[in-house]
């Protein structure tokens, strides 16, 4: 199977630790929550496994070991959206999207590469803009924009920072909904989210981040969520009779 | 027909209409006589005029626009923001700087090669520092600010040089040279330009597809499989070659850089990749019609195509400055 493995995986900047060294096995198909208040390290976690910032200690997927990868052969096994989206220039959504074919070379090209296009414009919801310009897209739209470059590339793994941020409540559950179908056939998915009800009804496991350490990884219950992130965020979870989630003011 | 191809017909058409009224044009004005003098063998001088001085001149102007409008679309890809522009970053002003140093100390005068060497060394280490700063940088504005530092410091070196410049004929050579002109070119002077040009091109060309995914930014970029360490060394080298040998042929000519690629742009739908060898083309076009206009223009000294080109692209420069400021306040 193809586990994603990190093992004592940190981040410095300097003489400053961004991320202390830590170690976990995901495996294929899971929906892993990367869960901490601001500045805990999430994205900077995403952007280690990503090979976005240089790393200590090891960050495998199956047999590849991350950092010895060519950076196309990288990009084509893990998929990376960060936090916030900018585009140069006012680029047609759909070229736009197409960019994520890049480590594919000329295969965005073609007929093949066109109808991913339409089916991951399709899935973020998006078909109606395709050939809109992207500086005419609200917050969300650019978002799911650029969440549909990332989707185009088919990678195995996918390193969502905050993808639902930018969006209404209806088109969060929607979007989590055909995320958790691609986990569905394997694909395995780490996931910045602050909503803990999200964070409840979607995730198979939760990574507990605080000041840059990993601080608890649990698998997704109430009993976890109880447990931890009252601590982390200064907010005791309560619990509705019907077993919604919120946070006492 | 796609408007790219569309565009590359009009702006090849183009092209070879501004190349033939380049060449039928002379000091005294429009000649189109001169083309019958030179075929019916009547005139030997004609031939002469058309093959030795308004040729390399009508070359030299299309190949200082292809360089020029191909490195400000290159950098501006890079550097992901429309001012850049080799003669707004200081590459330009290090390049002249590079080709003046060469003529102050006699080293051209030793060696034909001495001021495009001068010149393309003063380019790349003028891109060097900007590709070293767009790195570490994430304020685009930022970027054109160390551009102009750089352009001042060249420019108050270039002044120092003419300062102790040790005779009048000196001085009126270098004071030539920075106002940029492609009077007087020789078929050798292209020769030495061209190659440097042509793999300059060949160079910028190979990043072409990475400088479209760097529209999405750095880290997205890098991402989807950028070797962004790799991209730069394609531009800093490519526009360094291009940038070198176009100031070392025609000395310092402004903002055909900035004005080319933002003209072609919507025509290839904002993709930086693909506005290129379109910038290019456009820029080959404009510097024709800017030399045709130092030469129609009925002024007493003929003008130098430097100045031609800045009197024309600085108001476009501020143009595009402040629609981009009215954009970004919207």
């Amino acid at each position: 199977m193809t586990d994603l493995i990190l093992d004592g995986l940190s981040v410095t900047r300097g003489a400053r630790t961004l991320l202390h060294p830590l170690s976990a096995r995901i495996g294929a198909g899971e929906i892993v929550a990367v869960v901490g208040p601001n500045g805990a390290g999430k994205s900077t976690l995403l952007r280690a496994i990503a090979q976005l910032v240089p790393i200590g200690g090891r960050a495998h997927f199956g047999a590849a070991a991350l950092p010895a990868l060519s950076p196309h052969h990288r990009a084509r096994l893990v998929g990376y959206l960060p936090q916030s989206h900018q585009v140069a220039w006012p680029m047609p959504v759909r070229e736009m999207v197409k960019l994520g074919f890049y480590a594919y070379g000329a295969a965005g090209s073609g007929a093949a590469g066109s109808a991913d296009i339409d089916a991951m414009l399709a899935l973020c919801d998006i078909s109606h803009l395709a050939d809109r310009s992207v500086e005419a897209l609200s917050g969300g739209e650019l978002a799911m924009a650029a969440l549909a470059r990332v989707l185009v590339a088919r990678s195995p793994l996918l390193l969502l920072d905050e993808p639902v941020a930018a969006l209404d409540i209806g088109r969060q559950y929607q979007l989590l909904e055909r995320l958790a179908a691609l986990a569905g056939q394997g694909r395995t998915l780490l996931i910045v989210l602050h909503d803990l009800g999200l964070v409840s009804q979607f995730a198979s496991r939760i990574l507990w981040l605080g000041d840059g350490h990993l601080v608890a990884d649990t698998p997704c219950n109430a009993a976890a969520i109880d447990t931890h992130a009252g601590p982390l965020m200064g907010r005791t979870p309560q619990w509705t009779p019907d077993g919604t989630l919120y946070f006492q003011r | 027909m796609t408007s790219s191809i569309r565009l590359a017909v009009i702006l090849l058409a183009m092209i070879a209409l501004l190349a033939l009224a380049s060449l039928s044009t002379g000091p005294t004005g429009f000649d189109p006589a001169i083309w019958q003098a030179a075929m019916g063998r009547t005139d030997p001088a004609a031939r002469i005029i058309l093959t030795e001085l308004r040729l390399p001149r009508t070359l030299a102007a299309l190949l200082v626009g292809f360089a020029l409008g191909l490195s400000g679309a290159a950098l501006q890809g890079l550097t992901r923001n429309p001012l850049a522009e080799p003669g707004v970053l200081g590459v330009s002003a290090c390049a002249t700087l590079g080709a003046t140093l060469m003529l102050y100390f006699g080293i051209a005068a030793a060696s034909p090669l001495g001021v495009a060497g001068g010149a393309i060394a003063g380019a790349l280490l003028a891109t060097a520092v900007l590709a070293a700063f767009a790195h570490r940088l994430t304020g685009v504005a930022t970027l054109i600010l160390v551009g102009v530092g750089l352009s001042s410091f060249a420019g108050a070196l270039m002044a120092l040089l003419l300062n102790f410049a040790p005779n009048p004929f000196s001085l009126s050579d270098l004071v030539n040279w920075s106002l940029g002109s492609v009077a007087n070119r020789s078929l050798h002077d292209l020769a030495y330009a061209l190659p440097p040009v042509l793999l300059g091109t060949l160079v910028i060309l190979r990043a072409r597809s990475a400088l479209t995914l760097l529209s999405i930014g750095d880290l997205a970029a890098l991402a989807h499989g950028l070797d962004y360490r790799r991209t730069r060394l394609l531009i800093i080298v490519g526009t360094g070659l291009a940038v070198g040998a176009a100031v070392a042929l025609a000395g310092a000519v402004g903002f055909v850089g900035i004005v080319a690629p933002h003209l072609v742009r919507p025509w290839v739908r904002h993709d930086p990749g693909r506005a290129l060898i379109p910038a290019a083309m456009l820029g080959a076009a404009m510097l024709l019609v800017a030399d045709l206009m130092v030469r129609l223009l009925p002024t007493g000294t003929e003008l130098r195509l430097g100045v031609v080109a800045a009197l024309v692209g600085a108001p476009l420069f501020m143009l595009i400055a402040w629609r981009r400021g009215v954009s970004a306040h919207d």
